[in-house]
């Protein structure tokens, strides 16, 4: 059974006579420990999409499940299982972060002589533990937001649906709610997050959705969609010498290699926050045929072929340096996919 | 009830004076102690049992009741007006409202700990009531007082629901204080006592009066001197208009918030 079960979602809104459509028949299926990646541009229904699961709006028409649960029949059973963190949260200031802590740990109806201990470990988990007696007005803006994923936890979720979790976060701050979610995929919860970090997101998310205009354009594995929405796999070169020569066998095997290009020595780094970075790797003229450099292929076979082509090079004495399947840019399969449309 | 969690954040959220350091909250205590104490010395001591007769005592009951009269009439219509907004305001409503607390405990929290506060405001002047129904027993009767309090707990619950009910319905609290007071003083006060004017030339024996705070109060603290009201109608009405209320909102709390 999977954890997250959602058929033909659908939400509408009315603005005077006229309905306005926020999701179009969404569906989509999550295993328990999935971590799915939700991306798309503003307004284009992430936010409804995960309100929908967290009980907080009711559907137009379909039906979402979790863990076998309707979210719409059974809301009270549903938030029992669920940790959810909006995209814009408050905190309550004038109280202190064990008290924050306390009070949810009993809106959740935990028992009052287990509270310490869950406290204690989700503040440790949070990284926290330090600010327990504080005030939370004193907490800087990423510990609140770390805060209130503490609070997300508190009642142990199955499932955890986070909205821009990482939004308005300066680097370090991002840093440590990704590592954050790192351990929670390690702990087996299923996670929904979205955001627009893409980089940050291909590096956990074992699945994700494009979402435009309130339409699931794309779902699945992050390699998958790559591939199917580039037409093409990709690996690296990368040869200590005689550049032109292994750009030359590469290109006469037309069979398998669909394109090669030179790409340098340097690829751009998937966390480069550069905004002036490109977002593919730029084909450049090989100067020096008889230099070292990185070739990236094209080609549109299955994994024997990715041994057929070593094995080519190799045998035609190319010294390779390294061969392998370069990250997947996320940004570039977004950018391939969406339209820059909103709903 | 104490086992509420939104009741027990409540109160100790709204007390600002927690973050002080003991000495100065020791401090703080003391001094208001102090001021309020000497206050009851005066009043009692040196004002109405210092009187041989009975009429100082009487007097000082119906200026305190006045005088706890206007504190419901404006501050109760006010003291719950940022309890939901405030969530609204400060983005936490939604993570409230996700929690497995019953609307029931939502709603109580919020309304008892903001009549906590009125409750404390209004008691402080029990001890200068006592003093005067103690000296003045004939003229201040026991069913007096009793019927006083009795007034003064309705009052405040009904204008504190209807605080905490616009405060539920709207999303601002400026737009909630103002619908609070609009409701309580210019349609309790005013317009029943403009209308009762319009419609029948005079206030008394006019039923659009009964519910009129002011003359409850009148009726409570002295029975001869106003005619024509019913004090028990008044009475039911305002509890029955707060039961609506409170129904409203805990069948419907998170319903409302799901299309805002």
């Amino acid at each position: 059974m999977p954890m997250i079960e959602i058929n033909h979602l659908r939400k509408e809104y009315r603005e005077g006579n006229k309905a306005k459509v926020a999701l179009k028949d969404l569906s989509l299926e999550l295993e328990q420990g999935d971590i799915f990646g939700f991306i798309g541009p503003n307004g284009a229904g992430k936010t409804t999409t995960i309100k929908m699961l967290a009980t907080l709006l009711i559907p137009t028409a379909g039906t979402a499940s979790i863990n076998g649960i309707n979210v719409v029949e059974h809301p009270e059973k549903i938030r029992a299982i669920v940790g959810y963190m909006p995209d814009f949260f408050g905190v309550y200031d004038d109280i202190k972060v064990w008290e924050y802590l306390d009070f949810f740990a009993s809106a959740y109806r935990l028992p009052r002589d287990r509270r310490p201990s869950i406290i204690d470990d989700v503040l440790a988990l949070t990284d926290l533990t330090e600010k327990k007696d504080s005030y939370v007005e004193s907490l800087s803006r990423g510990m609140k937001q770390r805060l209130c994923l503490a609070k997300t936890l508190v009642h142990d979720p199955l499932v955890m649906l986070l909205d821009e979790p990482a939004s308005g976060l300066d680097p370090r701050a991002r840093i440590e709610i990704r590592e954050l979610l790192k351990e929670l995929q390690s702990m087996g919860k299923t996670i929904i997050v979205s955001s627009h970090i893409l980089p940050e997101m291909e590096e956990f998310c074992n699945k994700i959705g494009i979402i435009e205009s309130g339409e699931l354009i794309v779902a699945g594995d992050v390699k998958t969609i790559a591939r199917s929405v580039r037409g093409q796999h990709n690996i690296d070169v990368v040869v200590l010498d005689e550049i032109g020569r292994a750009h030359a066998i590469l290109t006469g095997m037309s069979d398998v290699v669909r394109e090669v290009k030179f790409v340098g020595n340097r690829r751009r780094s998937l966390s480069d926050e550069n905004p002036d970075a490109e977002t593919q790797p730029m084909e450049r003229r090989i100067e020096d045929p008889s230099a070292g450099g990185t070739l990236q292929i094209g080609y549109t076979g299955e994994p024997d072929e990715e041994y057929r082509i070593l094995q080519v090079l190799v045998q035609a004495g190319v010294r390779v340096k390294a061969f392998y399947t370069p990250e997947t840019d996320l940004e570039d399969v977004f950018l391939r996919v969406t339209k820059g449309v909103v709903s | 009830m104490i086992s509420n969690p939104v009741l027990r954040k409540e109160l100790a959220g709204n007390v600002r004076m927690r973050q002080l350091p003991r000495v100065a909250r020791v401090g703080c205590l003391l001094l208001i102690a102090s001021l309020i104490g000497t206050i009851y010395y005066y009043v009692i001591v040196r004002f109405i049992l210092a009187d041989r007769g009975t009429t100082t005592a009487v007097d000082t009951w119906h200026v305190v009741v006045i005088l706890q009269a206007a504190l419901i009439c404006l501050i109760s219509p006010s003291i719950a007006a940022n309890s939901i907004t405030r969530e609204k305001e400060q983005q936490t409503w939604e993570m409230l409202l996700f929690t497995m607390l019953q609307p029931s405990q939502i709603v109580f929290g919020k309304l008892l700990a903001r009549l906590y506060y009125l409750g404390l405001m209004i008691l402080i002047f029990m001890p200068i009531e006592l003093a005067c129904w103690a000296k003045a027993s004939n003229e201040i009767t026991t069913a007096m007082v009793a019927l006083t309090y009795l007034v003064m707990a309705v009052s405040a619950l009904c204008f504190t629901t209807i605080s905490l009910y616009v405060s539920w319905v709207v999303k601002r609290t400026i737009y909630s204080i103002m619908s609070g007071y609009s409701i309580v003083i210019g349609g309790l006060v005013i317009c029943t006592s403009l209308s009762a004017a319009v419609v029948n030339g005079s206030l008394a024996n006019n039923p659009l009066m009964w519910i009129n705070p002011i003359l409850m109060f009148g009726q409570a603290i002295d029975p001869h001197i106003v005619t024509g009201g019913d004090l028990t109608v008044a009475i039911i009405t305002y509890l029955l208009a707060t039961a609506l209320m409170l129904t409203r909102m805990i069948i419907r709390l998170r319903d409302f918030s799901l299309e805002a």
